[in-house]
């Protein structure tokens, strides 16, 4: 718990903010370190929600009462914005000022009395590449399932960016703000030709007569051929995906992810039952993703997460159990304990 | 070429769509030009028959569409066909006017043998035929629409789907069996006298009958063909490989399905009002599960997802219903399961399958051929 709450990482990216985009900025990164210290003070509902702010009310006597009504109702009846409720979520701007991308706070999920996530805090920011680890039942997969809108949690909140509430969003709207999750098993549509599957995943007017009446324009025609080169299948194109090796398929379904545009992509067990040679292209490729998209990867093998990561975060019967570097996590007692103490 | 476009690469459509157009020519001039006594002469009673074939094949590809390209079997189409008959049943009715047997200028005879004093509400207006064809369209549509609403809103689908469609045909076939509902009961709508004022018993009607079935089946088969070649058709196929992956990747899947399977219950519709009149009858029969399972039957032995394999399908097994049952009425059920057994074994692909794989064969060697010199 104590290694969550720490601020250090958040300060440092605000503070490197700073220095990277000059003055201009400076006084947002402020804002972020304000907004993270009340986040560690009080552990959960920072200052991304107009309704969440602290308005303190003065009750000393009956005529301050009136006036801080009339302040409410002032409040309540100006004209120059909208109420974050009154927005469709969905339409909210991904607003990742402070830092983080991606808030969950006091999660808590059981099925059939058996806890799989437990009061679980995970932050991750903006561009970061984030290894989730833990062994078998820790919650990992529960927790994509959480921030995609598969399942929804018992009790805490789930953030994207500072406003947009993804527990009140349904799973393609989720898809809509941008974030992709790969499963577990690699899912790409077999009947459907490699080029045909990043079209169908392409960042589009996703309703049905939109769709109907779609037509490739060049410009999507680049972007497909774009990421056809990223994931290194343009010979396979034109090829039926049911013919790809179980290594392409993973490929392909992370260029699936990115032909949505994603700003945050989850990535589950990306080098299950891959040779070591495909194993270190994947590595290539989701190293070279960060940055520019956020990435958050939950896997197995050991070696890989030492190979791509940079801040890894230990789960453990739902909740977290360490984060830090590679290093520090590997040689965090608890963590040892939980791999090897059984 | 716009308008060919969603015909590109589709050898086994081009080919059904000439064979039609061929028929289309034909029938018509062996029928009306051919003198009765010649060999060549087709009666106007095969017209009508085939005509009744080219209806059940725009059904079997409404079928198809929704089996082959969305994944939904539905074991309830056969309630759209009908209902879009009924539609058409009663605007030929009221066509009727007072020729009936008991001569009511405005009641259908059942409602003056029921006794009944006025018109129901839902029988105003089929005088008319535009809003008979309307209804014709809307009635299929909006029950498909709300009972689609309903199951792919909850994520009903599977096995579970196929039975909730065959328990709605099924209540919609004893709804319509009650004289109280006001659709003829048990015996259902026939006795019609003409449609748009030409008489239905005269053989440029029959012919007329024809020619609208094969027009719409043309035309069914190429917007089925729009719909599937366009990226919703690659949206669907997408719902039936792996609908949750669809769902992640940003499409409103009710909604896809939605649409599709609307469309595909008004094209049943269709098919249904043109079947009516050239068989002279609808009744709640046409509701019965097991009409709703012979045409999916039809389908898979055609061949799923290729839209043409269903028109052969229809075509073929109700040709060889019409000759069975006229030499052993009894053993027509045995044939029809004896029949889907044997494809599902053998020919999973159907007899489009089956000609794909042979036309396949026949390239393969001058190919290897060709590489080889």
């Amino acid at each position: 718990m104590s290694s969550v709450s720490e601020p250090h990482p958040d300060r440092e990216t605000g503070a490197r903010a700073d220095a990277a985009t000059g003055s201009a900025v400076s006084s947002s990164g402020e804002a972020g370190r304000q907004a993270n210290s009340t986040n560690s003070d009080s552990g959960r509902g920072s200052g991304r929600d107009l309704l969440h702010s602290d308005r303190t009310f003065d009750f000393s006597g009956p005529m301050q009462v009136w006036q801080g009504f009339g302040q409410d109702f002032k409040e309540l009846t100006r004209r120059d914005r909208q109420f974050n409720f009154m927005i469709r979520a969905k339409d909210l701007e991904l607003d990742v000022s402070h830092g983080p991308i991606l808030y969950l706070e006091g999660l808590n999920v059981s099925f059939d009395g058996f806890k799989a996530i437990n009061e679980l805090n995970l932050y991750v920011n903006a561009g970061e590449l984030r290894c989730v680890i833990g062994p078998n039942g820790a919650g990992k997969t529960t927790m994509m399932d959480i921030i995609t809108g598969k399942t929804r949690p018992d009790s805490g909140s789930a953030f994207f960016g500072q406003k947009i509430d993804l527990l009140r969003l349904t799973e393609p709207e989720i898809a809509e703000v941008g974030i992709g999750r790969k499963f577990q098993k690699p899912t790409v549509f077999e009947h459907h030709s490699v080029f045909e599957n990043l079209e169908l995943a392409m960042a589009a007017d996703k309703r049905v007569f939109p769709t109907l009446l779609a037509r490739l324009t060049g410009k999507e025609r680049d972007r497909i051929d774009e990421v056809l080169g990223i994931i290194g299948l343009q010979e396979q194109a034109q090829r039926e995906a049911s013919v790809l090796s179980h290594g392409q398929k993973q490929w392909l379904e992370i260029g699936m992810l990115l032909m949505q545009d994603p700003h945050l992509l989850l990535v589950d067990e990306p080098v299950a039952g891959m040779t070591h040679q495909e194993m270190e292209r994947t590595a290539e490729l989701l190293t070279s993703l960060a940055g520019k998209h956020t990435v958050v990867v939950v896997e197995h093998d050991m070696d890989f997460v030492r190979s791509i990561a940079k801040r890894v975060t230990v789960l453990h019967q739902g909740s977290v159990l360490a984060e830090g570097s590679m290093d520090e996590v590997q040689n965090d007692p608890r963590v040892i304990e939980v791999y090897l103490g059984e | 070429m716009g308008l060919l476009q969603p015909l590109k690469g589709d050898t086994g459509g081009k080919i059904m769509l000439a064979v039609l157009a061929l028929i289309a020519v034909l029938v018509p001039i062996l029928n009306l030009l051919v003198p009765e006594g010649n060999p060549l002469h087709v009666s106007t009673f095969t017209v009508t028959l085939l005509g009744k074939y080219l209806t059940y094949a725009l059904l079997a590809v409404a079928v198809d569409l929704v089996w082959g390209y969305l994944g939904i079997l539905s074991l309830g189409h056969g309630a759209f066909f009908a209902l879009g008959g009924y539609a058409m049943g009663m605007y030929l009715m009221r066509q009727i006017g007072d020729r009936g047997v008991y001569g009511d200028p405005l009641l259908p005879d059942f409602m003056v043998f029921l006794d009944w004093q006025q018109l129901p509400w839902f029988w105003q207006g089929f005088d008319q035929f535009w809003y008979a064809a309307l209804m014709i369209l809307l009635v299929p549509g909006l029950l498909a629409f709300v009972f689609g609403w309903l199951a792919f809103r909850s994520r009903v689908t599977g096995v579970y789907l196929s039975i909730i469609t065959q328990a709605l045909t099924y209540a919609l076939m004893l709804a319509f069996f009650r004289n109280e509902m006001g659709f003829g009961g048990n015996n259902g709508l026939t006795d019609f006298k003409d449609l748009l004022g030409f008489d239905l018993q005269s053989d440029g009607t029959r012919i007329g009958l024809f020619l609208a079935s094969a027009l719409a089946l043309a035309l069914g088969y190429w917007a089925c063909r729009w719909i599937v070649t366009s990226k919703l058709g690659r949206v669907a196929v997408a719902v039936r490989d792996a609908e949750s992956r669809v769902r992640f990747i940003g499409y409103r899947v009710d909604r896809v399905k939605l649409a599709i399977w609307t469309f595909s219950a008004v094209l049943a519709g269709v098919a249904g009002a043109l079947y009516v009149p050239q068989v002279g009858i609808i009744n709640p029969g046409e509701f019965s599960p097991l009409n709703s399972i012979e045409l999916v039957v039809w389908v898979a032995i055609g061949g799923r997802a290729t839209l043409y394999g269903a028109v052969i399908g229809a075509v073929l097994v109700n040709y060889g219903k019409t000759v069975f049952t006229g030499a052993f009425p009894e053993a027509w059920l045995f044939v029809l399961g004896g029949l889907f057994v044997l494809v599902t074994v053998f020919l999973p692909a159907g007899i489009a399958g089956l000609l794909k794989t042979l036309r396949r064969r026949r390239s393969e060697p001058t190919a290897l051929k060709e590489k080889s010199a």
